[in-house]
């Protein structure tokens, strides 16, 4: 998780992702940033994060975020 | 049948007392039954294209489900290995699958509505090869809403590759959910998992939703009759022979179709959507006051939503996350380890790309509307990768951006590379577009300005106090419902007196000020004909 | 409570109709409702319901041409003067249904000069009759006819579509409009006292064997008018006013058969002596239509053909007919002065 959360830091910074549960809603990070988000995710994890999981349910916090890494790996 | 017309509101009354009468469980039948007779009354036998569109996304999608379900029974009790190789099989399967989709309604849009467009490029090149073989154009006829039903429907298949929705076993859901006739003009273009089960369940019509969703039509008409084709009146004048217009006059009209073309798309937008709310369902939202946005990106948020949301769903997504792409990431974050901003932009840049060449194309056939969605994409990439300079400037100039000030700035600044835009979109070609822009900068016609010339461009001193009048109007209710101010409840909420006041106002302005009649010519929506 | 919704969705509508009708009136161009041909249409209804003996129906010739009141003085019978410019016949046929919706005249008198021209109409000469016809059979009748082949059907329930453009040029007497008084002391009659003397051939009623023929559809709308008045029991007599532009001895023949065929009388008025239409003094636009003059002479015949001809009651010492008299006196005064 830890891993997650610094790579998450790195597009926005001043995040509290342990608690925050409105990434997306409250555009926190981009459709841009969620690219390389993804890349780094797909890169660390080994997984392969698709088109059909970029739905809000699974990037507006970061524990929700590693659920899906949790499923796809 | 136009949307902005008596002969549409009693259709819509007629279907209204249809769906009252018919029994719960065949009530979506009636609306069916309507949508495919108003589709008849509009295009006549070209609805053969919408119903081919329709069983194939429904068998198409049907089959994407089989695949699925043959995979899950398939890798039971396999093997890892096997197992992957069971599901990569099944992935090219399922791409096959879409592929088809892609190329039967992809292939009867791009010839029916491309074909010239692809035909006129090959002639150029053969010309430029001195071949003497020449593709003669054809004159297709563009089934009503094409364009809007063709994306709506690949959504459909999209969506259930992507395992985003279970394919739909019901046939008449299906087609209920492409051919619901007031969304097929022009949109908004839906969603399937949020309007499907909306239109196909039973509703009731209530008193309520009657009173509010003709409100919202009132407004539409407002918009559309009063509005839109008075300043169409001005600016059909200015840029039919712009080569005699300049300064001030050329600014007037490109801002006047500026107006026009908003009043004109978002009124037809909630003549339809006030349509959809009498029979209990909401469409998406296509507006939401796109003039207030702060940036070019901004605006795309606020203008044809649902055209912008699609790209983003099915064109963004598709080239951002596809494999190749992935890979592209990877290795040139790699190589600009060290400026993570560059590569960031340059990874947004390429998909955006695709989706602002998709963009412009969607609009027309034609190199200006490439050229318009390349002039978005252009500002928006000049945006981006200038980020970090804008930053330093502002902080530099010690420019609050919380301010007043700084958002008006912001609005004008877009509000100006919108209107630019517009130009674009309205000129005849890309060459015209650059000699009204540059036509706009000459002022030497100044004092014919002071005489009155504004005045003899089809718009007198009466026509153009109601084009004032009414612009304030939509710019007060635009500016309510921007600070959250729900115009239609609170008049609601008022009594009888108001309320019936500005039902009358509303309906008599129309009949008074509306474009229409013999003194007129009539326009079909601008966004119609696409 | 559903009663309550009932109710006041039946009030908005019925408030929303006053005011359109309102809207209607103040938005109707000038030359609708206050030239000469409006003057007729619209007079009409202020008549007394049945109380009108003889209607004279046809273009301006008629409510330029026949002066009721003249008639009035000679033999108390009560008549107007209905009339539309050029109208064609199949419109005359709409007009003398529309009469017969609110009189029952013993006698109706058509004037059939336009019976030979085609039957392209103006739009603002078809209005003129029907923006000022009240809604009722007669004006739905015509809208639907295919004879009126330009705007919709809907312009000419709703004048107002046709004409909301006005409110750029609105002024105070549209507004007073909605205070007008339509009755028409003369009967229909619009009085002219010019005189531009007609200089052609006034023997244009010469025999000759060459012959005319009926326009073929305004055949067909005579024939109507012809069961029309059989059905309604109202003795209908063609005439043809005073026309030395475009009457001819052979249409006067074709009009003759005509008339013959159908077993209905057929009052000729061009080239009769005793009417003595002087053609330096009785017209004002040199030979198209009479003036006060010419329209005394041929009152005079016309009244004198129907005493002659017809049991008609003398209504002037009839206490409801009073106003005539005054009308009367007024109408003399105008034409001394």
């Amino acid at each position: 998780m830890e891993k997650l959360i610094e790579i998450l830091k790195k597009y926005n910074a001043d995040v509290d992702y342990y608690t925050n549960e409105h990434l997306i809603d409250e555009e926190l990070l981009d459709s841009f940033d969620i690219i390389s988000i993804v890349a780094d995710i797909d890169n660390e994890f080994d997984v392969e994060i698709t088109a059909k999981d970029i739905i809000p349910e699974n990037f507006n916090s970061a524990e929700k975020l590693y659920d899906l890494i949790k499923r796809l790996s | 049948m136009e949307i902005n017309s008596l002969k549409f509101i009693l259709f819509v009354a007629v279907v209204i007392i249809a769906y009252i009468i018919t029994p719960k469980k065949y009530k979506w039948v009636t609306l069916l039954l309507s949508s495919y007779i108003f589709y008849w009354l509009n295009s006549n036998q070209l609805i053969i294209f919408m119903l081919i569109t329709t069983l194939s996304i429904y068998l198409l999608s049907l089959l994407l489900g089989k695949i699925d379900k043959r995979l899950e029974l398939e890798i039971k009790d396999k093997e890892k290995e096997e197992k992957k190789k069971l599901k990569e099989k099944a992935k090219t399967k399922k791409k096959l699958v879409v592929l088809i989709a892609l190329i039967i309604n992809l292939g009867i849009l791009g010839v029916i509505k491309y074909f010239n467009f692809f035909s006129g490029n090959i002639n150029t090149l053969l010309n430029l090869f001195n071949l003497n073989i020449q593709i003669p154009s054809m004159q297709f006829i563009l089934p009503l809403g094409i364009s809007y039903y063709t994306l709506q429907g690949l959504s459909y298949v999209i969506d259930v590759y992507r395992q985003k929705i279970d394919p739909d076993k019901n046939l008449g859901r299906v087609a209920l959910f492409l051919a619901f006739f007031p969304q097929i003009v022009e949109g908004p273009i839906g969603r399937y998992k949020e309007l499907a089960t909306k239109l196909y369940e039973p509703h009731k019509i209530e008193f309520q939703n009657i009173k509010s969703g003709s409100l919202l039509v009132l407004w539409g008409f407002f918009q559309k009759m009063v509005i839109a084709d008075r300043l169409a009146i001005l600016v059909d004048t200015v840029f039919g022979n712009y080569t005699q217009y300049s300064g001030l006059i050329i600014i007037c009209a490109i801002l006047f179709y500026t107006f026009q073309i908003y009043a004109d798309f978002a009124g037809c937008i909630n003549i339809v959507r006030g349509v959809a709310e009498i029979f209990g369902i909401t469409l998406a939202e296509n507006f939401k006051r796109p003039f207030f946005s702060k940036s070019v990106q901004e605006f795309w948020r606020r203008w044809n939503i649902t055209l912008g949301t699609w790209l983003k769903e099915y064109v963004f997504y598709s080239v951002a996350f596809s494999k190749w792409y992935l890979h592209l990431t990877t290795k040139l974050k790699e190589k600009l380890k060290k400026h993570a901003h560059l590569s960031k932009t340059i990874l947004a840049l390429c998909p955006l790309f695709f989706v602002w060449f998709s963009n412009g194309l969607w609009h027309g056939a034609s190199w200006k509307y490439i050229f318009y969605g390349m002039y978005y994409f252009v500002i928006m990439s000049i945006g981006m990768l200038l980020e970090p300079v804008f930053k330093k400037t502002i902080n530099f100039l010690k420019i609050n951006i919380n301010s007043k000030k700084y958002k008006i700035w912001q609005m004008l600044r877009t509000f100006i590379l919108v209107n630019i835009g517009m130009l674009i979109f309205r000129a005849t070609n890309i060459s015209s577009a650059f000699t009204i822009l540059k036509s706009m900068f000459n002022f030497s016609n100044f004092g014919e300005i002071l005489n009155g010339k504004m005045l003899s461009l089809g718009l007198d001193k009466g026509e153009f106090t109601i084009v004032i009048i009414s612009l304030i109007i939509m710019l007060i209710v635009d500016f309510l419902q921007e600070k959250n101010y729900h115009v239609r409840e609170e008049i609601g909420k008022r009594n009888v007196l108001i309320r019936w006041t500005i039902y009358y106002v509303g309906i008599f302005s129309i009949i008074i000020f509306g474009i229409y009649g013999k003194d007129y010519n009539p326009s079909s929506f601008i966004y119609g004909q696409f | 409570m559903k009663y309550i919704r009932i109710v006041s969705v039946a009030l908005f509508i019925i408030i929303g109709l006053i005011l359109l009708y309102i809207l209607n009136i103040i938005l109707l161009p000038e030359w609708v409702t206050n030239e000469g041909a409006t003057l007729s249409t619209r007079g009409i209804y202020e008549e007394e319901k049945n109380s009108l003996d003889v209607v004279f129906v046809g273009s301006s010739n008629i409510y330029n041409g026949i002066s009721p009141l003249e008639i009035w003085e000679e033999t108390g019978i009560p008549s107007y003067s209905y009339g539309s410019p050029e109208q064609k016949i199949w419109l005359s046929y709409y007009a003398i249904k529309e009469v017969l919706a609110y009189q029952k005249p013993k006698i109706i008198m058509l004037d059939v000069n336009e019976a030979f021209s085609n039957d392209y109409l103006e739009e603002d000469n078809i209005r003129k009759l029907l923006d000022n016809m009240k809604f009722g059979k007669a004006k739905l009748e015509a809208i639907n006819d295919k004879m009126l082949n330009y705007d919709s059907e809907l312009s000419y329930i709703f004048p107002i579509i046709r004409y909301h453009t006005r409110w750029n040029s609105l002024t105070k007497k549209d507004f007073q409009r909605l205070f007008l008084d339509y009755k028409s002391t003369y009967k229909g009659y619009v009085l002219s006292k010019q005189v531009t003397p007609f200089e052609g051939n006034t023997n244009y009623l010469e025999y000759t064997e060459k012959t005319d023929q009926i326009q073929e559809v305004s055949k067909k709308y005579l024939d109507k008018i012809v069961e029309l008045c059989q059905e309604k029991g109202t003795e209908l007599i063609l005439i043809d006013m005073p026309s030395p532009h475009s009457w001819t001895y052979p249409r006067h023949k074709a009009i003759s058969d005509y008339a013959e065929s159908k077993e209905v009388e057929f009052l000729e008025l061009n080239c009769v002596d005793e009417i003595g239409i002087d053609w330096s003094k009785d017209t004002p636009d040199g030979g198209w239509h009479l003036n006060v003059n010419g329209a005394s002479k041929v009152s005079k015949y016309i009244a004198k053909y129907l005493q002659e001809n017809y049991n008609l009651t003398d209504y002037r010492e009839n206490p409801n007919y009073s106003e005539w008299n005054n009308d009367l006196e007024k109408y003399l005064k105008d034409k001394e002065n």
